[in-house]
């Protein structure tokens, strides 16, 4: 329990510079589009998502409507990603109430590294661990903009945010155990491409993510019938 | 803070929190085989989906060629080699470093 725990942080470590940094450019962003000091910080405690919270600034104005449906939108691929994980969590005999407690902790980030682990189950230890070198530097940060300002140079800003990829670019090959995964790796990330360039922002990942999975257990046999 | 901030909150808070919890909470391990075979499947598409977009893509645009590709470049061909989390990780940082420094 706890040397997962341990894991979990430790291998979330990475994350920390960007979150900080894209926390201070919310925080600092958040004063203008009319969202309080306070109001921002309960909002990263309490809405808990990058996306989100960055999708709600130009619309935060026009009421809590179009910054809901907004945010719904953006967090569809969520569904898709816990989908995924339930089997796995109801395989480890979890309760609901405590599922319903670590769903909370779900993010792109906590997904991507819990899924990389093969181990046929979900240890929540693990996800909590990684869960905590996301959320605290990200209320951190946010506190950091409301009160200082972003005073990130563009540069720095770019190079701290090139973490993301290399961590996820990482995490993609480790989850691809064998050709049929790869194949399907590579599928989702032409279509969320050509979905990013051609939809409106939110689409991209859970449309790529739903077409490239379904492709899956067709491309199987037809795989293993060409390394045979 | 105003009553009506706290309110807009709770409600965006939800429009995150529900598309994670509903599937978390519902989806038991009862899974018709067909389904848990797609499931097996989800991880590597929506990963791919996730990262190609901020490597190649930012507002809707394809990206110009820039010098943090070759970060990308070396994380990848790092992670497929050592097929581990730390080595990929280090080298894309340490390629990222060298490009900012030499960029100057």
């Amino acid at each position: 329990m706890k040397r997962s725990l341990l894991a979990g942080v430790v291998e979330a470590l990475p994350f920390i510079p960007g979150v900080l940094v894209l926390g201070a450019i919310w925080g600092a962003s958040a004063g203008p589009a009319g969202i309080g000091p306070l109001t921002a910080v309960v909002m990263s405690v309490i809405v808990w998502s990058g996306a989100g919270q960055f999708a709600a600034l130009p619309l935060w104005r026009q009421g809590v409507g179009i910054v809901a449906v907004s945010v719904l939108l953006l967090s569809m691929r969520f569904s898709l990603m816990t989908t995924s994980m339930a089997p796995l969590l109801a395989q480890a005999r979890m309760p609901h109430a405590l599922r319903a407690l670590l769903a909370f902790t779900i993010t792109d980030e906590t997904y991507a590294l819990t899924m990389t682990r093969r181990s046929g189950r979900i240890d929540p230890a693990y996800l909590f661990g990684a869960w905590l070198p996301l959320y605290l530097p990200w209320i951190g940060g946010t506190v950091l903009g409301v009160l200082m300002g972003a005073q990130v140079p563009i540069a720095w800003r770019t190079t701290l945010e090139a973490i993301f990829p290399i961590v996820f670019l990482t995490l993609t090959v480790l989850v691809c155990t064998s050709t049929t995964l790869a194949v399907v790796a590579g599928l989702g990330g032409a279509l969320s491409i050509v979905f990013a360039l051609v939809l409106p922002p939110g689409w991209n990942v859970l449309l790529a993510g739903v077409l490239a999975s379904l492709a899956g257990p067709a491309l199987e046999p037809r795989l293993k019938r060409v390394r045979a | 803070m105003s009553l009506s901030d706290l309110g807009a909150i709770l409600v965006t808070s939800l429009a995150v929190y529900t598309p994670k919890a509903l599937p978390l909470v519902l989806v038991g391990d009862r899974l018709p085989s067909g389904v848990r075979r797609w499931l097996e499947f989800v991880a590597p598409a929506v990963l791919a989906a996730l990262v190609a977009p901020s490597i190649f893509t930012a507002d809707g645009n394809v990206t110009p060629p820039r010098w943090e590709l070759l970060a990308f470049a070396a994380t990848f061909v790092v992670a497929v080699i050592t097929r581990r989390m730390l080595p990929p990780v280090a080298a894309g940082l340490a390629v990222l470093v060298a490009v900012v420094v030499l960029r100057g």
